[in-house]
């Protein structure tokens, strides 16, 4: 289990720094070997694995709990190589732009560079067709498909090392590990999914990967999963943005109203602005109440996230002084930033079919916070746990 | 109830839900869906699920022209691809799909790779053309 939760933080830093150098050559208009991934990645794996490591004394049920994850493992495994992807995104997207980039990968191909021929999402980031590429190379298009389990293997690790190092007892940490990786939007089958080869897979990775860093307040990991989480899908930086206003949320709350003043005064100008200018975005806000109860519908969803956000909602409304104050509230932030930017891409994107998007996109979206609700939902239940006992330990102070 | 195991009730019951989900949600519904995939083929298994038509001409295609060869494709609104054409720039890689609008109409090679030509079922013979809308394609040729 600790190694586990050690190779998972390690993973992260590799997956940085892949992301970080293949930009670089890239934009510089140099292919990305295929011999990068693997070097880049276990080096960092050497480099950042270690320390701070957790010590967790494995209990039984910690036993129970990596059967169910190795069980689980096996499917996700089959379901990856059987087949290519078999959902929409998955094989007209992301597994072609993968196939393209196999060999050196570079951005003089004429799929990306002639715009005589068509490139579905030609501007998407390439992180993951360029991970995928790199592990086909040496083991062959299923064998590249091996990415996805190993990225749900990631994610397992990450929420056993948030329970490792807030303290979790052995019930609280098989109740969190498999609560976060069996999330079924994740592991059933369907657009989204592991096995479905879409990237929100690698995005609900990344951000876990933020919210362990900020349960366990390693400050490295949430720098190394935001490059990660802004370098995986064109969302990835107003992602690395609310990471940082949680942050500083967190840190200075009074910065909470100047800053709704500043987001409500960008609202309005970007609402205001087609009113002046020809190019400006039309904003279409008339959309706005039946995307707001879709989201609320769709955060119901057991099908799709079980009660994760069921729980969440649920702690933002039962009194504090009952629960006690959120113990880690850059990730409260952060959760309910994600909940709130989860709307504005059906607001801002004019020329969509609504209902379509909707059916399709949000869930989605909301996949993306999933993990990181659930644990900032079962580590708060922590607290509540402290608070009964400093309260039976005060009954017994008092009673003689 | 107190809140705190109202919650701690809710938590347990997510965990046992997604416990209780993976027999049938995560390994029957898979196995399904692999074999079906399978069974069908991707581009057939593809297009009958997303109500798609047309998936016959981009297995045609995939038979009887050279990898390397560019692909012509055509659409209502010039350029926009939606749909099944979609699966079939993807199911046609490592050929690319050129788009007709903004090709020369004398044009006989695009993307450094000469543009695919053929003889159809119905006799009809000259450069290969995927036309596609939202839910169909068919396929033609430009003399």
């Amino acid at each position: 289990m600790n190694a586990l939760a050690a190779l998972a933080r390690g993973s992260i830093f590799g997956l940085a720094a892949f992301a970080l150098v293949t930009r670089a050559l890239l934009a510089c208009g140099t292919a990305v070997p295929p011999w990068l991934f693997p070097l880049v990645l276990g080096l960092l794996l050497l480099v950042t694995a270690r320390r701070p490591r957790p010590a967790l004394d494995p209990a039984p049920l910690d036993i129970a709990v990596l059967a169910i994850l190795a069980v689980v493992l096996v499917a996700l495994c089959y379901g990856s190589v059987a087949t290519a992807s078999r959902e929409w995104d998955g094989y007209v997207a992301w597994g072609l732009k993968a196939r393209v980039l196999d060999g050196p990968a570079s951005l003089r191909e004429a799929f990306f560079s002639d715009p005589l021929v068509d490139a579905h999402s030609r501007d998407y980031p390439l992180l993951q067709p360029l991970c995928q590429a790199s592990l086909a190379h040496w083991l062959g298009d299923a064998g590249g498909r091996l990415l996805f389990p190993a990225l749900w293997l990631v994610l397992c690790g990450l929420a056993l090392r948030s329970c490792a190092f807030a303290g979790l007892a052995p019930v609280a940490r098989a109740i969190t590990c498999v609560g976060a990786a069996l999330m079924p939007g994740l592991v059933s089958p369907g657009g989204g999914s592991v096995d479905s080869g879409y990237a929100e897979l690698f995005v609900a990775t990344a951000l876990t990967g933020v919210a362990t860093g900020l349960v366990t307040r390693d400050h490295a990991l949430v720098v190394a999963s935001t490059v990660v989480a802004a370098l995986v899908k064109p969302e990835g930086p107003a992602h690395a943005g609310l990471v940082v206003l949680a942050v500083l949320l967190a840190r200075w709350p009074r910065l909470l109203w100047p800053g709704l003043a500043i987001v409500g005064l960008g609202i309005a100008g970007l609402a205001l602005a087609p009113h002046f200018t020809a190019k400006a975005p039309a904003l279409a806000f008339e959309r706005l109440p039946e995307v707001l109860l879709r989201e609320v519908l769709e955060l119901a969803s057991v099908k799709r996230y079980g009660f994760a956000w069921v729980l969440v909602v649920a702690l933002a409304f039962v009194p504090r002084s009952r629960i006690g104050a959120c113990p880690t509230p850059a990730l409260g932030w952060l959760v309910l930033g994600g909940l709130l930017l989860a709307p504005v891409p059906f607001v801002v994107w004019p020329d969509i079919t609504v209902e379509h998007h909707l059916r399709s996109s949000m869930p989605r979206l909301l996949l993306h916070w999933a993990v990181p609700a659930w644990l900032l939902g079962t580590t708060w239940l922590r607290r509540i746990d402290e608070l009964g006992t400093q309260s039976a330990a005060r009954r017994e102070t008092l009673v003689p | 109830m107190r809140a705190g195991t109202l919650l701690v009730t809710i938590a347990v019951a997510h965990t046992a839900l997604c416990l209780a989900r993976v027999p049938h949600a995560v390994f029957w519904k898979r196995w399904v869906e692999i074999v079906e995939y399978r069974r069908e083929g991707d581009l057939e298994n593809l297009f009958r699920r997303a109500e798609l038509s047309g998936a016959e001409h981009v297995r045609w295609l995939q038979e009887h022209t050279p990898k390397e060869s560019a692909i012509v494709f055509a659409t209502e609104a010039a350029g926009e691809v939606k749909g099944p054409l979609e699966f079939a720039a993807a199911a046609l890689w490592p050929r690319p799909l050129v788009n007709a609008h903004l090709l020369a109409a004398d044009a006989t090679s695009a993307a450094g790779l000469p543009l695919a030509r053929g003889t159809l079922p119905s006799g009809a013979n000259g450069v290969l053309v995927l036309r596609g809308d939202r839910r169909t394609l068919t396929l033609e040729v430009r003399r």
